[in-house]
């Protein structure tokens, strides 16, 4: 049968061969168990050991079922601490729960994959729970020898492996056996839910999911916390709100608020003094602590208090007497704080009063950019305000608008506002790339942690987080800055797809149940894709250059993402996923006119659906030289066409016959007219002269 | 002083200068005919006449029409010049053919043939060409069908293609 008369193949065809296909790679995950060790019991359920992105239950070890575990069945749409949860796999010590194994696992009840970690439960009482039973103060030596010192053993090795915690409080350390028990840190992004009365002021005024990963001088911080809590045996500052806290500390300080009121020994409030202090490079670090329990002894003179001067500046009717509490009203007070760059009132106290000349200076210049109309200058203002802010505060976060962030930070925040649908935040972290706030901020630390390579990172993901082509925009930045991130797209999510092999496995899996209604690759696939083969450059389909309208088709960049994906993982039967990607591109050969060219086309697709390679596929719609061949040789089919209906038109007229007749007609006359008269003229002339 | 018109009507100097010429030369052939013919050139200008009055009312720029029309009615009279002329060109010999009825006859009837003519072949012209346009047309539509085919319904400019 010649091609021309095979019957021509139709979306439909594509439709019902796809849905008779069995994909051979199912990804199957083990079904509750992880490592074919630990069966998650989903019918226990363990409340009390939730996070907000984590759920909680009760495990068994096959191995050894006398053993007291629980799983955290993890969200898929938050980045995890990956390098604490990397380090704690090996990590040991008697006085923290230990993480015995993590994987991937098929959850029964959510019908889903999840990433799951499987830890000890820990042993003993909450202190929170205890310390509410009434006044149970801890001696000062069972104090620092039972509790301070293994938790100062942990801080330790933390910093030794580069990682903190954050998440030391009453109710994550447990009581047993005259020893305290560390709950686990890796449930949550650092410090999302920790005690606010257990961070320094620059964590709790930053948003919860924006904190610094790791900031073990807050670890610091929360132990001294701690321990005045078990020194005191009860929890005095249980009832102080959040906002009454942070005010405290703004205006008296950390120790002054929380300790040096009460009667304890000489050595207990060094142990405060040194810890309990705003100033991350003052405050001790976990080896300060130690000698401090070996009896060394420290001449700790009272943190100073963060008054700074002693001419306030007045803001909304309210003194202020720091530069870290008049920001901290500012960010409070977003609309308000613009009337600060109205005038030169805060250049000039920061220069006589605080004498600070430099930060003056770059108050004075940012304050020469305000412009008083509010509305149309909006965007150029905040950015003002959060300048000012940053100069103000330059050891805070970077405050814009309601959230405040660090640029370790940012990248989680990102991760989850995008995820769970917060464009408001998305948005206003886009404006702080945008408007390069994190530059700026680091160009004001006198001092602290090597930010070069988070910078570069982060000013790449500043030019890709605006662009709206596939492949780029916020979608590809949280893959770019949280590499063990699975694939968020609703296609794949289920698979908990954080390889690139896997993504494109999950694809071919849901095809057959996709393909009716959605493309193949959506921003989150594309994005996930441009991620792990690190693409830079917008793609562009140069091949069909000729043909702008395909140059920048999305389907089509999506099928050359995927053809990349494919050669790169070196993966093949894929047909499920051909065969989605031929349903979908199949009205884009309607843009082949010619019948007979589609029909081959469409037999050929059929052919490398079949085959699985997404490359063939690729090399028959990014054949340039058919759609021009079909574009050029349609242009003069029109134009024939054009003329043939115009002819049969002169043809059928009337007017046309009449006129042809007539000239014909004549012309005949003519003719016969003239051979009658030259015959007569012959035979008369033969008559007379007989020639 | 006074101005000239912006634009002054252009006289086409030729046509005065056409007409004096075609005059003087029918002036020229008149005496030469009337030289070389004598009367018969008067028998050949009545004979004529049909021809001159078709030339006079055909307006078409090729004259076909007069010219058909002179040319058969110049067959009618040609076998009785050249009888006036072979009796000598006299105004006796033109005289005899003027009053005989089947000299007229076969003069101007040989111009009204011409002008049956002239009516006559442009509805057999049309006859022909309406049966050569059916063919034509049947012709140029089989290929616009081919083309909506193989091209689809947008190749007539208008509409999607369709299988």
């Amino acid at each position: 049968m010649s091609e021309d008369h095979k019957p021509t193949l139709k979306q439909e065809d594509f439709v019902a061969l796809l849905r008779q296909y069995t994909p051979s790679e199912r990804l199957e995950r083990p079904r509750d168990m992880v490592r074919e060790q630990y069966r998650i019991l989903t019918n226990q359920p363990l409340p009390e050991l939730n996070s907000k992105f984590a759920r909680a239950y009760a495990v068994r070890d096959e191995q050894a079922p006398e053993l007291s575990l629980y799983a955290l069945v993890f969200d898929s749409n938050i980045p995890l601490r990956q390098k604490n949860i990397a380090a704690l796999k090996d990590f040991r010590h008697p006085n923290m729960v230990a993480l015995l194994a993590d994987g991937i696992a098929e959850i029964g009840i959510l019908s889903e994959s999840r990433y799951v970690i499987i830890l000890e439960k820990p042993a003993g009482q909450q202190l929170s729970v205890l310390l509410s039973q009434g006044r149970n103060p801890v001696s000062e030596n069972i104090l620092v020898n039972f509790m301070l010192r293994p938790l100062v053993e942990i801080l330790i090795e933390f910093g030794r492996l580069g990682i903190s915690h954050n998440r030391i409080n009453l109710s994550n350390v447990y009581l047993g056996k005259n020893t305290v028990i560390l709950g686990e840190c890796i449930s949550e992004p650092s410090g999302y839910s920790q005690d606010p009365l257990f961070e320094p002021i620059d964590r709790v005024i930053t948003s919860p999911l924006a904190k610094a990963d790791f900031s073990l001088a807050s670890d610091c911080y929360a132990v001294a916390v701690l321990m005045l809590h078990l020194i005191l045996g009860f929890k005095p500052f249980d009832k102080i709100s959040k906002d009454a806290l942070v005010e405290s500390v703004l205006t008296k300080g950390s120790y002054q608020t929380l300790a040096m009121q009460w009667d304890l020994s000489d050595s207990m409030h060094d142990l405060f003094r040194g810890l309990l202090n705003e100033m991350r490079r003052e405050r001790w670090d976990p080896e300060s602590i130690s000698s401090w329990i070996s009896g060394r002894l420290f001449n700790l003179i009272t943190p100073s208090s963060p008054v700074e001067v002693s001419r306030s500046f007045e803001f909304m009717g309210q003194p202020y007497y720091s530069r870290r509490s008049l920001a901290h009203a500012m960010f409070k007070n977003w609309q308000e704080a613009s009337a600060v760059l109205a005038d030169t009132k805060l250049g000039r106290w920061i220069e006589t009063s605080v004498h600070k000349p430099e930060a003056a200076e770059v108050v004075l210049r940012l304050a020469a950019s305000y412009n008083p109309d509010t509305v149309r200058f909006e965007r150029a203002n905040n950015d003002l305000i959060a300048r000012t802010i940053i100069v103000l505060d330059p050891g805070g976060p970077i405050r814009f608008k309601n959230l405040a962030v660090t640029i370790e930070g940012i990248s989680v925040l990102l991760a989850y506002s995008l995820l769970t649908h917060q464009q408001d935040d998305v948005q206003t972290i886009i404006q702080i790339f945008e408007s390069d706030l994190l530059a700026f901020w680091l160009e004001q630390q006198k001092s602290g942690p090597d930010y070069s390579a988070l910078m570069w990172k982060l000013q790449k993901i500043r030019s890709y987080i605006k662009m709206n082509a596939l492949g780029f925009g916020p979608e590809r930045c949280i893959y770019d800055l949280h590499p063990g991130l699975p694939c968020q797209s609703p296609f794949v999510k289920r698979y908990y797809a954080n390889h690139l092999s896997e993504v494109l496995y999950a694809l071919n899996i849901v095809a057959p149940q996709r393909s009716a209604n959605d493309d193949f690759v959506d921003r989150h696939t594309a994005g996930f894709i441009a991620s792990k083969l690190d693409i830079g450059k917008e793609l562009r389909i140069h091949e069909l250059d000729v043909i702008p309208n395909l140059a920048t088709n999305p389907k089509l960049i999506g099928l050359k993402l995927l053809m990349r994906a494919q050669t790169k993982t070196d993966m093949d039967d894929l047909t499920g996923l051909g065969f989605w990607i031929a349903i979908r591109l199949f009205s884009l050969f309607d843009t082949i006119h010619r019948a007979s060219q589609r029909r081959q086309i469409y037999n050929n697709l059929r052919d490398v659906a079949v085959s699985g390679t997404i490359n063939d596929i690729g090399e028959l719609f990014l054949k340039p030289e058919v759609f021009v061949a079909d574009y050029t040789g349609f242009n003069s089919a029109v134009a024939e066409y054009k003329m043939r209906k115009a002819h049969i038109a002169d043809l059928k007229s009337n007017n046309s016959l009449i006129r042809q007749s007539r000239m014909a007609g004549r012309g005949i006359a003519q003719t016969l007219a003239y051979s009658l008269c030259l015959a007569t003229v012959y035979f008369t002339l033969k008559s007379y002269f007989h020639f | 002083m006074e101005e000239k018109p912006a634009s002054a009507p252009v006289v086409n100097s030729d046509i005065p200068s056409k007409s004096k010429k075609r005059f003087w030369i029918l002036v020229v052939i008149c005496i030469l005919g009337l030289v070389l013919l004598k009367m018969s050139f008067v028998f050949l200008f009545i004979g004529m006449m049909p021809a001159m009055v078709a030339y006079l009312i055909d307006h078409d720029k090729n004259k076909y029409s007069s010219s058909t029309v002179a040319a058969l009615n110049f067959a009618g009279v040609f076998s009785y010049l050249m009888e006036i002329y072979m009796q000598g060109g006299t105004f006796e010999a033109v005289k005899e053919r003027l009053f005989d009825a089947n000299v007229w006859l076969v003069m101007y009837g040989a111009a009204a043939a011409g002008w049956f003519l002239v009516w006559f072949s442009p509805i057999v012209a049309s006859v022909a060409l309406d049966g050569i346009y059916r063919g034509r047309i049947l012709h140029l539509e089989t290929m616009q069908k081919k083309a909506e085919e193989e091209w689809g319904k947008q190749v007539t400019g208008h509409g999607h293609h369709e299988e």
